[in-house]
């Protein structure tokens, strides 16, 4: 068993995807509401089936985990989940629009994991609006990551806060790592407009080191370029690198400044 | 040392499993007067039995009958310790800390995965750890977000289920018969009125009753006010409509979160919610295993229930006795075992026994375990961390000494 804190909006959403297939008992005075998704165009012609709704609610619940643990972790019609039975029953969601399906390389073996996105069409089917998002305005994949890497941070020793979108004098940094003496920002660049900027003004709110993850290997070389022009007493404070190799840049980071000391 | 007084102790500390001392034994009853093996023999075991007699444990080792289908704990030779689903209950003292709700939590963790069906009555936030094992349970928190309807009934005859939830009621919140019977009276009222009414419908329909201020009915109003007004205030938005059925919760796992409540509010939720649950399998075909595991077991069971004559006893400790046929297994977890009442003594397949500060607890445990061997009596006294007693009434019958395994950041 992990050690992750389960809070009530956690337990409230929770119960509500289980509950979600569940025909509530009303008196007289109460009217019983149907499950039915309210497609964008205002009409009801597509019924959810409970089996969905607990699917799209759990999406809500845990957006930024693989497919393949939701199977693991969720049933539906009382039964657990095969892969063959998962992806006929996502692929189904996907062609009505509820869904939208995310391939992403998190580095090492096994290829590209699949993940679930919540469409405007999907939280309607569900009476609720996107709430867990993570990072501002900023695509599925950044906030993805974000996620995913504050995560792996949270297990490194040495590390005392982890903050998503932390933000230092009005700056937002994409991920604010918190050690006993310094500050580490870690930027997720899905292209390489701003890198150049958000190094500076890190470095100017008072940043010790940064971390910028690129996306692939392109966008790592056009960031190499861009900030080819800055002091070298800037470049020595960054650390450049594609994104699933974050934790790893971080750590190697970590243990020079122990030798350091 | 006495030949046979050698014999005897060599049984006593477990050294009749070494092969040497066995192999010498067997050469002195063939040829006793050879006083060489003697002195051999009394060389090779008395160390040993000195050695068992200032640090070993004084229960014996257990053989692989102590394995179980739902592991909690390993013995000394390192044999997993579980119970099967088909031995019904499983009684856990120990003092507080001492690791209880952790055990009920690697109970029924394993249960759960194995796709049986949990409830868990719980004061501490703790157990919703449980979800990390699996997204498949509802988290009841008394809050108003999950309501559901205790007046419904779990199938049987209505008339009853009304009788059950009287008794549940004057129980929990010490009223007496007068009062019982006038609620009696005033529920069916109800359901002649109404087939689906709830608490607050209750508590309405008598207080719109006028009886004159002397007499006895207007007391019986009275009481039957105050407690139904208190337990409006913190549990009217539960038991309130649309709610979920009770049958759907009894397909699935869930979590009640009974801390923010009174402690009459405690018993009456519990109580209430067990009996339903109880009756619901004892009259439905239910194929699957039920596990039931109470965080405080004196909510429930305790002793003082059992000694109102006036009340009679309680449902719930009649239940325990039947519900092993409706596969319902109940796993109880008590910091004052002295203070539970003998229905989940006399029921309870397996005892556990952590640590425990109170002689008259570790009294009561040992003598509901049957441990009369005076070193183990003693040891009883003196649990070190992790350790327990384990006693199961079938399959392995002596009291053993076992260790629960360290499991982090639960």
């Amino acid at each position: 068993m992990c050690n992750k804190e389960i809070s009530d909006t956690i337990i409230r959403l929770n119960n509500a995807r289980i509950l979600s297939s569940v025909k509530l008992i009303t008196s007289a005075k109460h009217s019983n509401t149907t499950v039915k998704a309210t497609n964008t165009t205002g009409s009801n012609k597509d019924i959810i089936s409970p089996d969905s709704k607990a699917l799209l609610w759990d999406i809500h619940t845990r957006p930024y985990i693989p497919v393949t643990e939701r199977y693991k972790t969720i049933n539906l019609d009382g039964k657990k989940i095969s892969a063959g039975r998962g992806t006929r029953f996502v692929d189904s969601l996907q062609n009505k629009g509820l869904i939208k399906v995310h391939r992403i390389n998190r580095g090492g073996r096994g290829g590209r994991a699949k993940f679930l996105e919540l469409t405007e069409k999907g939280y309607q089917a569900i009476n609720t609006k996107p709430g867990l998002k993570i990072g501002k305005g900023a695509g599925f994949e950044h906030g993805f990551w974000q996620y995913y890497v504050s995560e792996k941070l949270k297990g490194i020793e040495g590390v005392k806060k982890v903050t998503i979108e932390g933000n230092l004098m009005n700056k937002a940094i994409d991920i604010l790592v918190e050690t006993s003496n310094k500050l580490i920002a870690i930027e997720i660049a899905m292209n390489p407009e701003h890198e150049k900027i958000n190094i500076r003004k890190d470095i100017e709110v008072g940043c010790t080191h940064i971390i910028i993850g690129c996306k692939d290997s392109k966008i790592l070389n056009h960031v190499t370029k861009r900030i080819e022009s800055l002091s070298d007493d800037m470049k020595i404070k960054v650390t450049l690198c594609l994104v699933h190799t974050v934790i790893e840049k971080f750590k190697e980071y970590l243990d020079l400044k122990k030798e350091d000391v | 040392m006495n030949p046979m007084a050698l014999v005897n102790q060599i049984i006593e500390n477990g050294l009749d499993k070494d092969p040497r001392i066995m192999a010498l034994l067997n050469c002195i009853i063939r040829n006793p007067d050879d006083k060489g093996k003697i002195d051999l023999l009394n060389r090779l075991a008395s160390p040993k039995i000195l050695y068992n007699q200032m640090f070993g444990k004084p229960f014996k080792e257990t053989d692989e009958t102590v394995n179980g289908l739902i592991k909690f704990a390993y013995t000394e030779n390192s044999v997993p310790v579980g119970i099967n689903p088909d031995e019904p209950h499983a009684l856990i003292a120990g003092q507080t800390g001492s690791g209880k709700s952790i055990l009920l939590m690697i109970m029924l963790g394993q249960v759960m995965l194995r796709g049986a069906t949990i409830w868990l009555f719980a004061k501490a936030k703790d157990v919703r750890n449980l979800l990390n094992l699996s997204r498949e349970i509802i988290v009841v928190d008394f809050c108003g977000q999950t309501k559901f309807n205790p007046l419904l009934s779990p199938g049987v005859d209505v008339k009853f289920w009304i009788n059950c939830f009287s008794d549940i009621f004057i129980q929990a919140f010490g009223l007496y018969d007068g009062t019982k019977n006038f609620l009696l009276h005033n529920i069916d009222y109800l359901f002649t009125e109404n087939n689906l009414p709830t608490i607050l419908d209750l508590y309405r329909l008598i207080k719109a009753q006028k009886f004159p201020a002397y007499s006895r009915y207007a007391r019986y109003q009275e009481s039957a006010i105050n407690r139904l007004g208190g337990m409006i205030t913190s549990l009217g938005r539960v038991f309130d409509y649309p709610c979920i059925p009770l049958e759907e919760l009894a397909k699935r796992n869930v979590i009640f979160e009974i801390q923010g409540l009174t402690s009459e509010q405690q018993v009456f939720v519990v109580n209430i919610l067990l009996t339903w649950l109880f009756y619901y399998r004892l009259y439905h075909n239910n194929t699957g295993y039920h596990f039931v595991g109470i965080d405080d077991a004196n909510l429930v069971f305790d002793k003082s229930f059992e000694h109102r004559p006036d009340r009679g006893l309680p449902i719930i400790s009649h239940l325990v006795s039947t519900v092993r046929k409706s596969k319902v297994n109940v796993f109880v977890a008590s910091q004052i075992p002295h203070q539970l009442g003998s229905s989940i003594h006399a029921n309870s397949y397996t005892k556990i026994m952590f640590g425990l500060a109170d002689g008259r607890d570790v009294d009561c445990m040992v003598s509901s375990m049957g441990i009369r061997d005076s070193k183990q009596l003693q040891y009883c006294h003196r649990l070190g961390k992790r350790e327990i007693v384990v006693k199961f009434s079938g399959r392995y019958q002596e009291p053993f000494l076992a260790y629960i395994p360290e499991v982090p950041y639960v």
